[in-house]
């Protein structure tokens, strides 16, 4: 490995931490894809606990589930809500990006209606709404398990349970998080801040649609078996390590 | 099975939005009139498309529904307005945005099937994605081809038999329908234009839907569509000289005349969409056939995993969550590193970060997120002290580095982290030359925050009158080091001051 090539890799390993994405019409999109250069450049990604993702158009720097030493929109927004009340509303955030995520991930055909016809804010409702349900009777199933580990889930089954939908007061266009649609408008401006997803009629029913950008991200990082084993392992030991561990 | 169920779903599947059409809208006395209103609306949208009218967001649908309502001498509130508009766009309830349903029965299946389809759509050429805002609709097919159903000719809508139409039509005399067929003519050509551009992006962006849409599948009959387009153009060349026949024979009758100028005109664009058209199909299919030939791998369905099935239905959904960790881990790799040092030439997203330190002590009152812009109140008495030093070097040597900030006393320094303002006036000044003048206006009309602080200080320090009138602006200081100052890195650019040439 040359100098001039640790040089050019740094140079696009540094454009990828600005920009987060390079796209075709870059500079260094065409010098990314000499393979020393893409050599060093995964190496440092993986140094720093980070992934790049290929697509034909793009290239995308993102972090890896664990290990790595950068903040993102998210862990600033998980920093935001660290207090007891506000935790609850962030774990909800993360439910309501992890629905909208399995709404829009299906197969070309649909994958095409939605990217023109978006997905508008009560539609997502009802899809978080159906999870709840889901979540609520296996609570009711067995309702010891919400004693010790499980007492995140049931709170947050709790909280979306006595949420009013929207407010009827029209004239306050606040995001209001105590409703669930201010809860869905929290989460969907993170993924719009990131460049994920566009948002349009805010004045009327708000609608997302998806950006090809999120569509690569769900590519890459949930539709590898491998990866799909890793994020397993990781999150099982994890939950294992937490059972064992209830104070913590 | 005899003749009369021979493509009878495909019948149904198209007479069934004219039959749906406004049902169970709920709309009072208006009810028997509401078919009548809707395809009135639809041909408003339709020929406003054709128009390259942008109107046609919902707002002004609504706008639409009001004047055809009146038109047509009823009368509605704007509840029904309402009702009627979103009844266009959606099935049911709004919220949900769901499209129509409609059962029909397949006669090879000899089962019953439910058809979804809507009656408008967006429309990508005018909407908007970058900046948001609203959804700029148009008509579906299905929609188009209601109102193509409600001329004579319920055949097919191809381009040759608009074409032939159209001949037919002037061989008759009938000048003025022959023009407006065209508009068909350039609305089907249009459409086919859009959707061809669609899918080259779609192409490009995402090469599996090749293998998705089956009537893409055109790239083997390339030899015939190019005879289609071939014979297409024929057609064109006859309508043509046709007109030509027709206006040398009628060369005394001026308003024939006319007539036949404007059907020319309109024959010439048409052939030029037309053209374009052409081009558009034969270099999609040529991209289609490189794709195919030289990245196969691009085809491989090989996903077995996906994030709605093994991450949300079997995982989550089945089983739970034992930890919100685990939610955490999945979705964190979604976003990207966020680095937190401030560079020069980012200066815009450094105001982000500071907003997002002050707003970790606003959200313990819940209600402090607004979706559209969160209002900061800005204390510049204290960026006027701050910035008063600068000016009083400026005022003396003509110039000031940023680099010398580390040099003033230490609690002037501190002045400078009361207010984020304060730091990034520096980054506003970096834009472009500033010619001072705002002595003399009103603190109301002004918008600039150069402006805003040169008045301030103006006012507070009257000595800095003397600016009035003068250039500032900003130069990259060659000789210092980039230096850190407490966490943030400072390029080293100083202001200056220079006198308007006259």
């Amino acid at each position: 490995m040359n100098a001039e090539t640790i040089k050019r890799a740094s140079a696009i390993y540094f454009t990828l931490l600005k920009d987060k994405v390079i796209d075709e019409n870059s500079e260094y999109f065409q010098t990314y894809f000499e393979p020393e250069v893409r050599q060093t450049v995964l190496l440092l990604a993986d140094e720093s606990g980070t992934y790049i993702i290929e697509s034909p158009k793009r290239i995308h720097l993102v972090v890896q589930p664990t290990g790595s030493v950068f903040a993102t929109n998210f862990t600033h927004m998980k920093e935001k809500h660290r207090q007891i009340e506000t935790k609850k509303h962030f774990h909800l955030i993360s439910v309501v990006i992890m629905s909208f995520l399995a709404a829009i991930d299906r197969n070309q055909a649909a994958k095409i209606r939605t990217k023109r016809e978006g997905i508008s804010y009560y539609a997502l409702e009802r899809q978080v709404n159906d999870l709840m349900l889901k979540w609520e009777s296996l609570l009711k199933v067995e309702p010891t398990f919400g004693e010790e580990e499980r007492i995140d889930m049931k709170e947050v089954v709790t909280t979306w349970k006595y949420m009013e939908v929207d407010t009827d007061d029209y004239g306050s266009k606040k995001g209001n998080r105590r409703t669930r649609i201010g809860l869905i408008a929290s989460a969907m401006r993170l993924l719009e801040t990131e460049g994920l997803i566009v948002i349009l009629d805010r004045d009327e029913i708000a609608k997302v649609i998806p950006r090809n950008e999120l569509f690569e991200r769900i590519e890459y990082l949930y539709h590898d078996y491998d990866r799909y084993e890793v994020f397993k392992k990781l999150m099982t030991t994890e939950e294992d390590m937490h059972a064992e561990n209830p104070s913590n | 099975m005899n003749e009369s169920w021979e493509g009878f779903a495909q019948r149904m599947q198209r007479l069934n939005p004219l039959f749906e059409l406004g049902r169970g809208m709920e709309v009072g006395e208006l009810k028997p009139h509401i078919q009548t209103i809707l395809m009135q609306v639809l041909l408003t949208i339709f020929y406003r498309e054709l128009n390259d009218d942008d109107h046609r967001r919902k707002s002004d649908i609504k706008y639409i529904v009001e004047d055809s309502i009146k038109q047509m001498k009823l009368l509605a509130d704007d509840k029904q307005i309402e009702r009627i508009t979103s009844g266009l766009l959606y099935q049911g309830k709004e919220e949900y945005s769901k499209p129509f349903e409609a059962l029909y029965y397949d006669e090879i299946r000899q089962s019953w099937e439910t058809q979804t389809y809507r009656y408008v759509t967006m429309d990508e050429l005018y909407t908007n994605l970058e900046i948001g805002g609203s959804i700029v609709y148009k008509l579906t097919d299905v929609s188009q081809e209601m109102i193509f159903m409600s001329r004579e000719m319920a055949e097919e809508f191809s381009i040759t038999i608009e074409q032939l139409y159209s001949m037919q039509l002037i061989k008759n005399g009938n000048f003025r329908k022959a023009t407006r067929n065209l508009d068909h003519l350039i609305s089907r050509v249009n459409r086919l234009m859009a959707n061809e551009f669609t899918f080259q992006k779609e192409m490009i962006n995402n090469p599996k839907i090749l293998l998705v849409e089956e009537e893409w599948q055109r790239a083997d009959n390339r030899i015939e569509i190019e005879k289609q387009f071939e014979e297409e153009k024929n057609h064109f060349r006859t309508i043509t000289s046709m007109i030509e026949k027709t206006k040398r024979r009628n060369e005394e009758d001026d308003f024939m005349q006319k007539e036949l100028i404007l059907l020319q005109e309109k024959i010439g664009h048409t052939r030029q969409l037309h053209d374009r058209f052409a081009k558009l199909v034969i270099q999609n299919i040529s991209y289609e056939m490189k794709l195919k030939a030289e990245n196969p791998s691009l085809f491989w369905e090989n996903s077995l995993v996906s994030f709605r099935e093994h991450f949300y239905e079997n995982w989550f959904m089945k089983e739970g969550v034992k930890n919100f960790e685990t939610i955490e881990g999945v979705l964190s790799p979604l976003f990207s590193p966020k680095n937190e040092f401030i560079l020069p030439l980012d200066w815009i997203w450094g105001e982000q970060e500071f907003d997002e330190i002050q707003l970790t002590e606003l959200i313990i009152e819940e209600e402090a997120e607004e979706s559209i812009s969160r209002l900061r109140v800005t204390n510049w008495n204290s960026v006027i002290k701050a910035w008063s030093y600068v000016f009083q070097f400026l005022q003396t040597n003509g110039e000031f580095s940023l680099a010398d900030l580390v040099e003033l006393p230490l609690e002037v320094q501190d002045l400078w982290f009361e207010e984020s303002e304060t730091i990034e006036l520096w980054m506003m000044f970096d834009k472009k030359p500033l010619k001072v003048q705002v002595l003399h206006r009103k603190e109301e009309s002004l918008t600039d925050e150069r402006e805003i602080l040169l008045y301030k200080l103006m006012k507070e320090y009257p000595q800095f009158q003397v600016f009035e009138g003068l250039k500032i602006y900003t130069m990259f200081d060659h000789r210092a080091e980039p230096h850190l100052w407490y966490q943030m890195k400072i390029t080293p650019f100083k202001i200056c001051v220079q006198e308007e040439k006259r």
